[in-house]
């Protein structure tokens, strides 16, 4: 690697030069002088135009009546110019609800699920016993790694009209403990959303606390010398060094705002309580898996990756306007 | 690696060549056969089609199939696994059925097995497809068996194809006129092989059923229960009499069920909550005034307790379990799954009897407006893919099922095992019927037959009579099958391909809402003063052009 780096600084031209040069010719160049370099980045380079690049024409099948059988290319143009998908599904007597309950969810979900974690890492770095700690952090990962599936079936039985979630909320006297509670409309979003929380809380806090204990403890002994207490120190010396981290995923979160899962959502809901439980991606599955309409699945995931796109870019301008970080 | 793509290219040549020479045969036989241009074949073939039958096995002698066919060729098989025998084996050729078809027809079966329904979608996706396959395209493909003719899936059969390589097949279909048009589409090319009811008696099977002793005990006769006040009564005097905490239990799937097989709707002047014709004339029940006074019943059922408070979220194991440990006296099911499973489970405990309940109807003793029916074909079909090289060999394999043979060993199995005649007359064996490893019949059934699903042959009643052989199952069906369904039932229509969209998405987004306000007019969620709203809603989502479609495929149906 070193001599391939000294001999590019040997011969590397004037920098008015070079650009006289096309960039065909001066890859090749580069390519001659640097081939090891590149025979490294190839595999990668491979990986995404095979995984990521290839597989986009399938978009294609947004804009036509696809049949498997014809497949993408011979499949005809949808109506109206090939935006008869997009059309149809703004016009469908579900858009505005399955857009509304997609936004409900996926913000609170947001709101609830994403300060959690870094508070979780924060106490947790406070705790002086080792063995507290990790009992603590094995606990809170663990439902991280049982199936969706089983999640679903427990929680469902959790909030069943014998459950303990009802008994519990019954004992509060919020619930007359009748009826599962997920043949309520009002009750989805909070179980959606704290099972959630229960199933991520662990999970994502192990790369807050990674974060932590890269922050130099040089600034915690100043902080104390300053006469800083614990929460003085926590706000002013832990915080801005996780901010990087907090920022970075947030902007990743912001970017999946539009796209929630099917499969939990379909695990818990019934048709009772579509009214607040029916999203997006299983009013899509439903079209798509069930009825095979693979056309205007397709549109309102590519609408959906659209819409996410604009909001990551938006999100990151954001952040750097306000508190000059951003993912790029 | 090198050498089994040679392998390839060789077997791709050797299998276009036979495909080129079958297919020149059939040519030269087109000639001699008939002189008349394709496209006519079938149409003439619908006018006298009394004629057809004895004019085929006459003198051509490639027109009567000879089994075991000679040759050596393998045709691959796509099927989905079936609870009721993969947790024993792991193909279908490994089972009893399996192996006496492959011996009986002299065709080598290579199975492609999916897990379920949506993995045979995934695997239709696919271009390499198996050259037979057995799926219900009804439920399971947008738009039907036509549709994935269009889509190029499905190999459309002719007259002609089917003269020559299904004669026993094109006899049954030309033996009524609702198996023909239930097996075609518009353009009168049959789309495979399907599953035909043989009686008229196969068709029904569904209703209501309550526990028998129960009711005795209450002092009431259960074949005398059949309006809505009585059908109440008994509910809650289940409740306040033997303190059944769930008189009623069901899944948000068996409300459907009753309503669209208007086991309950009668009492109200609703024929059904499904589609229905009357002389001709399509009418959507759930769109009808009258579902309001089912639904006010319902709810006064509802409200009174006597149904399960958590049917929306309920799966059908909670339900057997209610029926079973005696937390509900009423459900609803088939002639096999429901009533028939819940007594062989529970045949030991003592005190434990169920019985058929009439369908409801307004006034004592009448026939119920509406049953549960089907059409003369229904469910999977083995239809011959497009990838399928040598389909004359698949069209004759699949004939196999209409012969007198192989219909004894679709529906009964292989004689001595499944099977012995007694006074002429097949007899399921002890294996079958008590099975000696503790297999439910139909279990039993699944490894010798293909009657307890679908297939590709005739159903025989004489197998629902013997697998229903418990009396209370025979008499449940005779009462179930009290109804006057035939005058209102829509036959298997053809929606126009033009239509074939628009028709699948105001359907699904329909029904969609018309379950999810049933569910809430029935719990009360939403109030039954909102039923003009609901009504002017459908309007909105498009019920009449709903109809309108539906109407026109019907008139095409009595035209063809």
């Amino acid at each position: 690697m070193r001599k391939t780096d000294n001999a590019r600084h040997a011969k590397l031209p004037a920098p008015g030069k070079q650009s006289k040069q096309s960039f065909g010719i001066r890859l090749g160049k580069d390519l001659k002088r640097n081939y090891g370099a590149y025979l490294l980045f190839l595999p990668v380079a491979l990986y995404y135009i095979l995984f990521a690049y290839k597989p986009m024409y399938g978009i294609l099948v947004a804009f036509k009546d696809f049949t498997p059988a014809k497949g993408v290319w011979e499949s005809p143009w949808t109506s109206s110019y090939g935006f008869g998908h997009f059309i149809s599904f703004f016009k469908s007597f579900y858009f505005g609800r399955v857009l509304k309950n997609t936004l409900v969810i996926s913000f609170s979900t947001l709101l609830v699920t994403f300060p959690a974690p870094i508070m979780l890492a924060l106490l947790l770095n406070e705790v002086r016993s080792t063995k507290f700690k990790r009992t603590v952090q094995t606990l809170s990962y663990m439902p991280h790694f049982i199936s969706l599936v089983v999640i679903c079936s427990m929680l469902r039985l959790f909030v069943a009209d014998s459950g303990i979630v009802t008994g519990f909320l019954e004992k509060l006297g919020i619930v007359d403990g009748t009826y599962s509670l997920l043949s309520m409309e009002n009750f989805f979003v909070p179980i959606y959303v704290f099972s959630g929380l229960w199933q991520t809380v662990g999970w994502n806090a192990i790369i807050y606390m990674s974060a932590l204990s890269g922050i130099d403890q040089g600034l915690y002994e100043a902080a104390r010398i300053d006469g800083a207490g614990k929460l003085k120190q926590m706000w002013h010396v832990t915080l801005p060094g996780l901010m990087p981290t907090i920022i970075m995923l947030l902007i990743l979160r912001i970017g999946q705002i539009m796209s929630i899962g099917h499969e939990k959502i379909i695990l818990l809901y019934n048709e009772e309580i579509y009214s607040t439980a029916d999203v997006i991606s299983s009013f899509v599955y439903r079209k798509g898996l069930l009825e095979y309409n693979w056309g205007f699945s397709t549109a309102v995931g590519l609408f959906n990756s659209v819409i996410n796109f604009m909001l990551v870019l938006m999100a990151n301008q954001i952040s750097r306007k306000t508190i000059y970080m951003g993912l790029w | 690696m090198k050498k089994e793509i040679r392998k390839c290219i060789a077997l791709c040549i050797a299998a276009g060549m036979t495909a080129g020479l079958t297919a020149c045969g059939n040519g030269g036989n087109t000639g001699t056969a008939s002189s008349e241009p394709q496209g006519n074949v079938a149409a003439s073939n619908k006018e006298d089609s009394s004629a057809a039958p004895e004019e085929t096995p006459a003198p051509d002698t490639g027109a009567s199939v000879t089994y075991p066919i000679q040759g050596t060729e393998k045709l691959t098989f796509g099927m989905a696994l079936a609870n009721e025998w993969s947790d024993r084996f792991d193909s279908w050729t490994d089972l009893p059925i399996g192996r006496a078809v492959q011996e009986k027809t002299g065709v080598e079966l290579e199975m492609v097995h999916v897990a379920d329904n949506k993995a045979m979608n995934l695997l239709l996706a696919s271009p390499d497809l198996p050259d037979i396959i057995l799926f219900n395209f009804q439920n399971n493909y947008s738009g039907g068996e036509i549709k994935a003719i269009e889509d190029g899936v499905i190999f459309p059969m002719d007259a002609e194809f089917l003269q020559q390589n299904a004669p026993d097949y094109w006899e049954v279909l030309n033996s009524d006129e609702n198996i023909m048009k239930g097996s075609t589409n518009q353009q009168n090319q049959v789309f495979g092989f399907t599953f035909i009811m043989g009686d008229d008696k196969i068709k029904t099977g569904y209703g209501l059923t309550v526990r028998d002793d129960w009711c005795e005990q209450l002092g009431l006769d259960v074949t005398q229960i059949d309006t809505a006040e009585e059908f109440h009564d008994m509910l809650s005097r289940f409740k306040s009499e033997l303190n059944v905490e769930i008189p009623m239990t069901f899944t948000s799937k068996n409300l459907e069920e009753l309503l669209d097989y208007g086991t309950i709707t009668s009492p109200f002047g609703l024929v059904t909550r499904d589609v229905y014709q009357k002389d001709g004339t399509v009418h959507i029940g759930y769109a009808e005034k009258e579902y309001r006074d089912v639904l006010a019943y319902l709810n006064q059922l509802y409200n009174e307790g006597l149904l399960d408070a958590n049917f929306a979220t309920n799966d059908a194991a909670t339900v057997t379990a209610n029926m079973l440990s005696g937390a509900s006296g009423v459900s609803t099911g088939a002639l096999g799954g429901g009533i028939g499973t819940w007594l062989q489970t529970n045949r030991d405990v003592k005190d434990y009897s169920l019985a058929g309940l009439h369908n409801l109807v307004a006034n004592g003793g009448d026939k119920s407006l509406y049953g549960f029916y089907k059409t003369d074909v229904i469910g999977k079909t083995a239809v011959i893919t497009n990838s399928c090289e040598n389909k004359e060999l698949a069209a004759q394999f699949l004939n196999y099922g209409y012969t007198d043979e192989g219909h004894m060993l679709y529906v009964f199995g292989v004689e001595g095992e499944s099977y012995e005649m007694v006074n002429g007359e097949p007899q399921y064996t002890e294996y079958i019927m008590h099975n000696p490893d503790g297999l439910t019949v139909k279990k039993a059934m699944s490894e010798y037959t293909l009657s307890w699903d679908n297939g590709p042959f005739v159903q025989d009643l004489r197998q629902k009579l013997q697998s229903a052989s418990m009396p209370e199952q025979l008499t449940a069906w005779d009462i179930w099958d009290d109804t006057t369904v035939e005058e209102y039932f829509l036959p298997k229509i053809a929606i126009a391909q033009k239509d074939l969209a628009e028709y699948s998405s105001l359907r699904s987004d329909i029904k969609t809402y018309v379950n999810e306000m049933t569910i809430k007019f029935v719990r009360g969620t939403e109030s039954l003063d909102h039923f003009d709203e609901y009504l002017a809603t459908l309007e909105s989502m498009g019920i009449g052009r709903l109809t309108e479609i539906i109407q026109a495929a019907t008139d095409e149906y009595y035209a063809r």
